[in-house]
């Protein structure tokens, strides 16, 4: 297993057996993520451009929640409050 | 144009105008935020003329006890006399102006000067020279070289401000509509706060109006300044908790605050997840209806009273492993020092009938957080002192920050309180508030 860090986070990445072949486990520990990439999906990586990753960093959270409204305070307030 | 009166260089003149040309386009020039000249001309225009928060009453019960607090470079002994009364005096001995009070807090019926020996009662007469006939003479007036007291001393619902300028305006007028987003605290128990012992103080080097906007308006630096707590999993697992909520400011004071609820889906327990039995006392104790149902719904509340006090009471999970939830409420002054620097005055506070339990959980909670120590904290000065010293840089002096976040949002129309509101919390329009007031402060 290899760790990498440097100032804004770190990564594990391992080689892992599946029970037909092989894939790269890449974690990042603190965040709860983790992908497991087989030999095509990282040949795709080599071609990517700096782009591919500048738009995958746009969500310093990992992928943002789809359709979270953001109601006003208002709205629970003498309104019907959820009170949850 | 702005118009600057006397003393003012040409220099401070024009950034000046720069501040006001753009900033109601959003735009707030770095320099300000460390700059030797304009700290100069806080300290006249500013702090020499605003209600300043000195100390709660809890802290000086009985007669006798006292605490120092700091307006400017000015120390006041802010003390109960014999009679009940609170005063805050100058700690300067009227005889060649030594200090005659050297300790932080305790109780004193007198307090001696080291110098000479001039010694004051603890309402500020003075009633020991010594040698007095013989050095001064038959005639000397003691009664004329009392310790001065601070020009003006108000308090509100236990709360005591200062003020320097004699003919300010009164501390019901200065807080205004504020004091609604006050009493969500103050009127929170009929029993009132009380501090969980003297205040913590730490030195940053940083600007107190770059301190204060955290706590006035900026819940968006929580996404990252924060993101540790997120991954320790004891902060909400939505890096955005703190944008569902309204923010709050009063037009023409320059206060503001940030009522936070649950996001989305949370389940967090309502009024801030304080014990059923203050929530049951708090249906009552409130001045309006508004005001609990307000205060039911709220999870996060940091209310910012110009120019520099702020309280900040969370809903919090004080570790990983606790199942519940424990709030926490901490008062702050960002004691102006210098230009780029500061010193951070924070107390803990609890309501006086809050169960034992509760008060010794909310106290470490507060300690885990925002003590100085805390994990907030930590995270919150590190990154103020790099901004100031930024703002001081060569190249950073010719910069404009941001403050555009939110400049066409539409107010709330059903807010119940008073004020303008804005549904949305990430919004910087507390800050756009306050720089309007502090700019007015300055130009007068």
């Amino acid at each position: 297993m290899l760790t990498l860090t440097n100032e804004f986070t770190t990564v594990l990445v391992e080689k892992i057996q599946t029970r037909n072949g092989e894939r790269l486990r890449i974690s990042a520990p603190r965040m709860g993520y983790s992908v497991e990439l087989d030999p095509l999906e990282l040949e795709a990586l080599t071609w990517q451009p700096v782009e591919t990753f500048s738009r995958l960093l746009s969500t310093p959270f990992g992928p943002d929640e789809e359709g979270v409204e953001a109601r006003p305070l208002s709205d629970l307030i003498l309104f019907g409050g959820e009170h949850d | 144009m702005a118009r600057v009166k006397g003393g003012v260089s040409s220099r401070l003149s024009r950034m000046l105008e720069e501040l006001q040309a753009g900033l109601e386009d959003g735009l707030v020039p770095a320099w300000i935020f460390n700059d030797p000249e304009l700290f100069e001309l806080e300290k006249e225009k500013i702090f020499s003329r605003s209600w300043v928060y000195l100390a709660h009453e809890s802290e000086i019960p009985n007669p006798g006890d006292y605490v120092l607090r700091y307006v400017l470079d000015n120390p006041y002994i802010l003390v109960r006399g014999e009679d009940g009364v609170v005063r805050a005096l100058l700690d300067m001995c009227r005889h060649r102006g030594m200090r005659v009070c050297r300790a932080e807090l305790g109780n004193a019926s007198h307090f001696r000067c080291p110098f000479h020996g001039w010694t004051y009662r603890n309402d500020g007469r003075l009633i020991g020279v010594p040698a007095e006939r013989e050095a001064f003479g038959p005639d000397f007036d003691k009664g004329q070289w009392g310790l001065v007291p601070i020009p003006r001393l108000e308090s509100f619902d236990g709360m005591i401000f200062g003020n320097l300028d004699p003919e300010a305006p009164s501390l019901e007028e200065w807080l205004g509509d504020i004091r609604w987003y006050l009493e969500l605290v103050t009127k929170r128990s009929p029993m009132g706060l009380e501090v969980l012992g003297p205040p913590q103080r730490w030195v940053v080097n940083t600007d107190w109006k770059l301190a204060l906007e955290t706590f006035l308006s900026d819940s968006y630096h929580t996404l990252m300044t924060h993101r540790s707590l997120i991954e320790l999993g004891i902060a909400p697992k939505d890096a955005k908790y703190a944008m569902y909520g309204e923010q709050v400011h009063i037009p023409g004071k320059g206060h503001g605050s940030m009522v936070v609820g649950a996001p989305p889906g949370a389940k967090l327990p309502p009024f801030w997840g304080y014990p059923e039995e203050m929530l049951e006392r708090a249906r009552t104790s409130y001045p309006t209806r508004e005001q609990f149902e307000t205060a039911r719904e709220t999870r996060i509340l940091l209310v910012t009273l110009f120019p520099n006090f702020s309280f900040h009471n969370p809903i919090r999970k004080p570790d990983h492993k606790y199942q519940g939830t424990v709030p926490m409420l901490t008062f702050r002054v960002w004691h102006p020092l210098g230009p780029g620097r500061i010193e951070i005055f924070s107390w803990a506070l609890v309501e006086k009938d809050a169960p034992a339990w509760f008060k010794e959980k909310t106290r470490l909670s507060y300690l885990r957080f925002f003590g100085s120590s805390g994990t907030f904290e930590q995270d919150d000065t590190e990154i103020w002192s790099h901004v100031a010293h930024n703002a001081a840089s060569t190249q950073g002096r010719h910069l404009r920050f941001n403050y555009r976040m939110g400049l066409n949002l539409a107010p709330d129309p059903n807010w119940p309180g008073p004020g303008v509101a804005y549904g949305l919390n990430f919004t910087d329009a507390n800050m756009r508030n306050f720089h309007r007031r502090y700019l007015e402060m300055l130009l007068a």
